[in-house]
């Protein structure tokens, strides 16, 4: 315990160096009950953050001179929510569906610090999401993982230290894309497998020619001498397979079926790919005991099926039957709206699965932490951790609890006291005033961008 | 090829009919001139010969052998409008909607991949907005081709004739660049696009290096080939010559400068209509400035509410307090774009102009809205002059009613931002054109 807690002020303070145009708040909050994520929940208990970080925790702590003391007697503060699955924050396309391989995409060069989602995520409690490319290829892009510093830059989101992470997906989604909508492999799962395999093949084999021509060019940059050798190309697709087989990038892979997720396993157990995490995974109940044997994770919803083909076989079970196997599970939205209550869908595992209320809070704290390699900084309120966390009027499984403030490093996003009606960061003078009205979840989340141009019939259950 | 033998044909004979005889001179008198930084110089000449000038101002004796034209005090001169990224006499795209075979590996072409595209071999000099744009005072425009990603080059050209080797100033001098993508192969998206620039260029790195050495010594090395695409990005990476960028939001002008200095190479922004929100970023990173004047459409309540206030017989309806909120950061918003060119004078920097998005029909009315907005008419003449020309790299030629300087001005009968005032003549590099 106390090395981590060592390793985590390290972390933390190397983080400060990096992060020193990202803004730091100091606070107290006085008299609630903490909900730690790390342990037994703490009655009557105070925590203190100093510049960002979880200074103390304990009982009748003092603010230091000038910093704030929020009076929570009465209330639950939990660890910020961690969302491991998210489309939010995305300008102009999450999906460069034209080829089965994206890897060289990243979504990092496509943050829209302005998209108004975020701060609606904040009202529920949410701070850090994972925001990922869609499901059209079986190799996609590189997510990034972000911290909701609403009004930040595109730079100031990012989640500083977190690793790089790539999305993979099986089944329906690349072969009706690839396959059946250009006559290209994948056009069945056993196409799926061959692309990763192949990939990876030919990544390794640039990876030869290319570090074979780095050493000749160093030799001669020496001494500059006669003509430099003639190089290999920067391949941009085959650098980022490369780092996920040196465990470098870590993979988030879209799942359903239990096949499927078996076939991967062997695929990167050939590859000695570890460390990865099985996106939706709506049969993990099937395979719980492989996914632990292999340490692969699972994030997935707590309820939501029968959208398509694939996912018809699923179960409310899913995520404590992965739980109870020793798989680090999340529960996830894929939606700018789930995303708002997340406290919920966490809840409905205790009530359909019997989980325990304290396994099912870490599903959306330290376990998508866990899964998004961010849980030394992040995803329980432990001292030298980051302050990300959020004041709930009631326990937040309660149907009732509200979240009243959200701090992310300690810096107050939301608060419910003094929530603005319109909090557009950048207006549009061409826009005329109407009700900004949203139901439910948006339809077709994963695949956005696909199906308009292949002139598929979007039927409205086709998301994931 | 026809039409350049035809150019090239013109151009001999020009030169011929003009060695047969002396070269004679122009002048105008007792006019009224306007320079590039909204000065104005009463009952001036101006002469000019071989299309440069040759003297200007108060004190100037006109030659006895100069055609001369007598202002009476009533004409204005004002220096040629430069546009510096501009699709006049630009084919519009081909729409090419047929399938590839594999959408992830199309030709560059599909891909909107084109820097070997010169404006030189397309240009129609017939089309109407060039007139347009005379007609508002241009007398030169750096022109590209529409397209995407990489469109192709930039060449400068005046706007006096049909003929583009006549009317041709410098050939090549920048690439054109966007984050435009098509919707139907690689790249399909901003992530896409933004990856692609890197994968080019990187690319194009390699083979360069290759032919030179395969240039050097065939016997050790291998024939790397030819590719026109790539080889026609060579001058963009040597910084050779700069990319022109057409981009507007923050976060895309952010993008491409991160860009810029990850692969090194130099870059003018242009269009940048919310250059309010980053004038900070682009003086830090010493970016050049081509702003466009597309303002967005005022909203229409304002128009009504101005109605209204005119009409007594009415009694003006109260607006709910949170239409209110929204009609007041609207009206903040529009403000901003409209007051964006001043934004970057008040910085400190020195934007040029560009006509990238407007429409030529608004632009008077647009001229007359920055105004009213508060920017200076000496800001303005700037940027359409000196600012552009320095953008261009020709401000030692260009832009100024200056001894030496390209003789290619306008001639209005009152001042060219009034009521009424009409356009009498036009010189462009020297030659007069009576406009009526």
């Amino acid at each position: 315990m106390f090395k981590k807690i060592v390793l985590g002020l390290f972390v933390s303070c190397m983080m400060l160096s990096v992060a020193h145009a990202q803004q730091k708040g100091s606070v107290l909050i006085k008299n609630a009950t903490v909900i730690t994520a790390a342990g037994e929940d703490l009655q009557n208990t105070d925590v203190l953050i100093k510049d960002g970080i979880i200074s103390e925790i304990g009982k009748d702590l003092k603010a230091p001179k000038g910093v704030e003391t929020i009076d929570a007697t009465g209330k639950y503060v939990m660890p910020g929510i961690i969302d491991a699955h998210s489309h939010l924050a995305v300008t102009r396309g999450i999906n460069e569906w034209t080829n089965p391989v994206s890897a060289e995409v990243s979504m990092e060069d496509v943050i829209n610090p302005n998209d108004e989602g975020m701060y609606a995520a904040l009202a529920g409690g949410v701070t850090t999401i994972h925001v990922m490319h869609g499901s059209a290829n079986v190799i996609g892009g590189q997510g990034e993982t972000i911290k909701l510093r609403y009004g930040m830059n595109q730079d100031d989101l990012k989640f500083q230290g977190a690793p790089r992470t790539i999305k993979f997906a099986l089944g329906e989604n690349p072969t009706r894309v690839h396959g059946q909508g250009f006559g290209v492999q994948p056009r069945t799962r056993m196409g799926v497998e061959q692309i990763v395999r192949t990939t990876f093949d030919a990544a390794k084999d640039y990876k030869v020619k290319r570090e074979a021509y780095l050493d000749e060019y160093a030799k001669w940059a020496k001494r500059k001498k006669g003509l430099e050798p003639d190089p290999v190309a920067r391949n941009y697709r085959y650098d980022v397979i490369n780092d996920i087989l040196a465990g470098k990038v870590l993979v988030h892979c879209h799942s359903y079926r239990a096949d499927e997720i078996l076939m991967l396993m062997r695929v990167f157990n050939d590859y000695g790919v570890k460390n990865y995490t099985f996106q939706h995974v709506l049969e993990g109940f099937k395979v719980a005991p492989e996914m632990a044997k292999n340490g692969a994770h699972g994030s997935t919803f707590s309820d939501w099926w029968a959208y398509k083909f694939e996912v018809y076989y699923a179960s409310a079970y899913n995520a404590a039957i992965m739980n109870k196997y020793g798989v680090v599970t999340s529960i996830n939205s894929d939606s700018e709206e789930l995303i708002r209550h997340l406290n919920h869908e966490a809840a409905k595992v205790v009530k359909y699965g019997g989980t325990s209320i304290g396994d099912a809070i870490k599903m959306i704290t330290i376990n998508p932490a866990k899964q998004l390699g961010i849980d030394k900084q992040v995803g329980s309120i432990e001292k030298g951790k980051q302050a990300d966390l959020a004041i709930w009027s009631a326990h937040p499984f309660s149907i009732y609890a509200i979240c009243e403030q959200t701090f992310v490093d300690g810096v107050s996003y939301f608060n419910r006291a003094t929530d603005p009606d319109d909090m557009r960061l950048v207006i549009n003078p061409e826009e005329d005033y109407k009700l900004h009205e949203t139901a439910g979840r948006e339809v077709d989340a994963c695949m956005s961008g696909v199906f308009e141009f292949l002139g598929t019939a979007t039927d409205s259950h086709s998301h994931n | 090829m026809s039409k350049l033998g035809v150019g090239v044909a013109a151009v001999l004979l020009s030169v011929s009919s003009v060695q047969a005889q002396e070269i004679p001179a122009y002048a105008f008198k007792n006019v009224t001139i306007h320079t590039h930084d909204g000065k104005t110089v009463e009952k001036a000449s101006i002469v000019w010969r071989n299309g440069s000038i040759e003297a200007v101002g108060t004190n100037v004796t006109v030659p006895f052998d100069a055609k001369t034209v007598d202002g009476g005090d009533s004409l204005h001169i004002y220096p040629g409008f430069i546009d510096g990224y501009s699709e006049i006499a630009s084919p519009d795209m081909k729409r090419d909607n047929s399938r590839v075979e594999r959408p992830g590996e199309p030709p560059y072409d599909k891909a909107g991949i084109e820097p070997q595209r010169s404006p030189f071999a397309e240009v129609d000099f017939k089309k109407k907005d060039v007139s347009d744009a005379k007609k508002a005072g241009f007398t030169m425009a750096a022109i590209g081709l529409k397209g995407m990603m990489l469109p192709g080059k930039m060449d400068v050209y005046y706007l006096a004739g049909d003929d583009a080797q006549a009317n041709l100033l410098e050939s090549d001098i920048a690439q054109k660049g966007a984050f435009k993508n098509s919707r139907s192969v690689y790249p399909s998206t901003l992530m896409g696009t933004i990856v692609k620039f890197r994968q080019l260029w990187a690319d194009a790195s390699a083979l360069q290096v290759k032919q030179k050495n395969y240039q050097a010594e065939p016997s050790k090395f291998s024939d790397p080939g030819r590719d026109e695409v790539l080889e026609a990005l060579y001058p963009v990476i040597n910084k050779e010559q700069p990319l022109f960028f057409e981009v507007d939001e923050k976060e895309d002008v952010e993008r491409v400068i991160k860009l810029k200095n990850e692969l090194g190479f130099n870059l003018v922004i242009v269009s940048a209509k919310q250059a309010f929100r980053y004038a900070d970023l682009l003086k830090k990173e010493k970016v050049p400035v081509l702003v466009s004047l597309d303002l967005p459409k005022e909203p229409e309540w304002k128009a009504e509410k101005e109605k209204a206030k005119k009409d007594t017989t009415k009694v003006e309806k109260p607006v709910p307090a949170d239409v209110q909120a929204f009609r007041d950061k609207q009206w903040a918003a529009y403000a901003d774009y409209v007051k964006n060119l001043k934004s970057l004078y008040d910085a400190g920097l020195n934007p040029g102009f560009t006509s990238y998005g407007l429409k030529w029909k608004d632009f008077a009315k647009t001229i007359e809205t920055l105004k009213e907005m508060g920017l200076s008419e000496s800001d303005l003449l700037k940027s359409l002059t000196v600012n552009t020309a320095a953008v261009l790299g020709l401000n030692d030629k260009v832009g100024k009613l200056e001894k030496g300087f390209s003789a290619s001005f306008t001639v209005t009968s009152k001042p060219m931002f009034e009521k009424k005032s009409k356009q009498v003549y036009q010189v462009v590099k020297g030659e007069l054109n009576d406009v009526n």
